[in-house]
C-alpha cells in the first residue's frame, strides 16, 4: 500500500478516512488533525495554561508530545496510585512520565497518594466501602479528584485527558446498554468550567486507539508496555474488542458511533452537560473546599472516614 | 526454507505461519483483528495488505489498553 501524499511505502492503513499514510506524512498528519480538533472545538489557545493528566502509557504522551511540538503551554501531572507494589507498576510507569518530560524540558506535577494521604489506591480499596472489589471505582474517584483540584489550585486553564475514540465509544456502548442516560452526557470533547470545576478536554478523541499508538511507536516515545493489573477482564476492554469487529466488518463503525454522539449531545438528546450532580447542589466539602452533592465532605474524603 | 517460515510475535507467544499470504490472512488465521494489532517488521510498522516472505519476523503490538 501506498501513501496518498508522496506515493512511498505506507505504515498506516486507516480504514474509516481509506488512508494511508507513510511515516513521515503520519507524522505530520496526527498532529494537524489534533490542531484541527483543538479549533473545530474551540478547546484553547496558545496563551492558555494547559495541565496533561499523563498515566506513562502511550495516549497521554503521544498528547504531550503532539501539544509540546504545537507549541502549547503544557505541563503533565503524574498521580502515583501505588499499584502492584511487587511488580512496581506505579513506580515504573513515574519513571516513562519522567524521562518524557526531562527529555523534553517539561514540566511535569507528582502527586504520591500513599504520601499524600496516607495509604496507596488498593489499600483504600480494600478497607473502605466504595472499595469492595472494585479498585477501578477508588481509583476513578482518586484521579478525578486529584486531577481536578490540582488544575485549580494551580490556575490552569483546562486539565486534558488522553482518551481517544475507542475509549470514549467502549464507554458510550457500556452505558447505552445500561441506558444511563446521565453518564452518557460525560463523552464530551469538551466540558466547560463551573464552579469548583475545572474545564475539561479530550484533545485525541477522534483518534483511534491504533493510531495514538501508532503515533507513539513511529516517534519512538518510551511508553509502559504493560497494563494496570486491575485492567485486565474489564469490561471496557471487552466492549472494545466488540467495537473492534464490528470495524473490521464495517469499516468506520466506531467513528459514526462517536462522531452521530456528538452531534446529539450538541442537540441536547442527553440530559444537562455536567460531570457531576455536585455543581447542581452547590455544596462545598469542608475538608478540601471541592464540590459535593450532600453532607459536610465530598465522596473522595468521605472514603477516608470510614 | 520449511513453507511454516514467518516467524509472528506477541508479547511472549510466538506463532508459525505460511509465507506468502499477505498479513492481515495471517492475522485472520491466528484469530486476531487487524484493529488491534499494529505489526512492526525490520524496525519499520507494515500495513495489512504486506506479503510475508520466507524468513519475515512480525512483532505484534496490542494497541488496545483497558481501565
Ligand atoms: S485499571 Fe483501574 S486501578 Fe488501574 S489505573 Fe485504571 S482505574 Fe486505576
Ligand atoms: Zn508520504
Ligand atoms: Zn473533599
Amino acid at each position: 500500500m501506498r501513501c496518498r501524499k508522496c506515493g512511498e511505502k505506507a505504515v498506516i492503513n486507516m480504514r474509516q478516512h481509506r488512508l494511508a499514510l507513510c511515516k513521515e506524512h503520519f507524522l505530520e498528519w496526527l498532529p494537524e488533525q489534533t490542531e484541527r480538533f483543538i479549533r473545530k472545538y474551540d478547546m484553547f489557545s496558545h496563551t492558555d495554561r494547559l495541565l496533561v493528566a499523563v498515566s506513562g502509557g502511550k495516549d497521554s504522551l503521544a498528547l504531550w508530545d503532539v501539544l509540546w511540538k504545537l507549541d502549547y503551554q503544557a505541563d503533565g501531572l503524574y498521580v502515583h496510585l501505588g499499584i502492584d507494589q511487587e511488580t512496581g507498576y506505579s513506580d515504573r510507569s513515574e519513571d516513562y512520565a519522567r524521562k518524557f518530560a526531562l527529555e523534553r524540558n517539561l514540566k511535569l506535577l507528582v502527586v504520591n497518594v500513599q504520601e499524600q494521604f496516607g495509604e496507596s489506591i488498593p489499600q483504600i480499596a480494600a478497607r473502605s466501602r466504595r472499595g469492595q472489589g472494585k479498585v477501578c471505582s477508588v481509583c476513578g474517584l482518586a484521579k478525578r479528584h486529584i486531577f481536578n483540584q490540582t488544575a485549580q489550585a494551580q490556575g490552569y486553564s483546562a486539565l486534558l485527558t488522553a482518551h481517544n475514540l475507542d475509549d470514549e465509544a467502549a464507554f458510550l456502548l457500556s452505558n447505552t446498554l445500561d441506558w444511563s442516560l446521565p453518564r452518557l452526557a460525560r463523552g464530551f470533547a469538551v466540558l466547560p468550567a463551573a464552579p469548583g470545576f475545572a474545564r475539561k478536554v479530550k484533545p485525541f478523541c477522534r483518534f483511534y486507539e491504533r493510531e495514538t499508538a501508532a503515533y507513539a511507536i513511529l516517534r519512538e516515545i518510551a511508553y509502559v508496555p504493560d497494563e494496570c493489573p486491575y485492567a485486565i477482564g474489564s469490561k471496557q476492554l471487552f466492549f472494545k474488542e466488540d467495537l473492534n469487529r464490528w470495524e473490521d466488518e464495517m469499516p468506520g463503525t466506531k467513528l459514526r458511533f462517536y462522531l452521530n454522539y456528538l452531534a446529539a449531545l450538541d442537540e441536547g438528546v442527553f440530559p444537562e452537560r455536567q460531570e457531576e450532580d455536585e455543581v447542581l447542589s452547590g455544596k462545598l466539602c469542608s475538608r478540601c473546599g471541592q464540590p459535593t452533592t450532600a453532607g459536610e465532605l465530598c465522596a473522595f474524603c468521605r472514603m477516608f472516614e470510614e | 526454507m520449511s513453507d511454516n517460515s514467518v516467524t509472528i510475535i506477541l508479547k511472549n507467544k510466538t506463532y508459525q505461519v505460511n509465507s506468502g499470504i499477505p498479513l492481515h490472512k495471517a492475522l485472520r488465521f491466528l484469530n486476531l483483528n487487524t484493529n488491534t494489532h499494529l505489526a512492526v517488521r525490520d524496525g519499520m510498522l507494515i500495513t495489512e495488505d504486506e506479503m510475508l516472505k520466507n524468513g519475515d519476523r512480525i512483532e505484534l503490538i496490542a494497541v488496545i489498553s483497558g481501565g
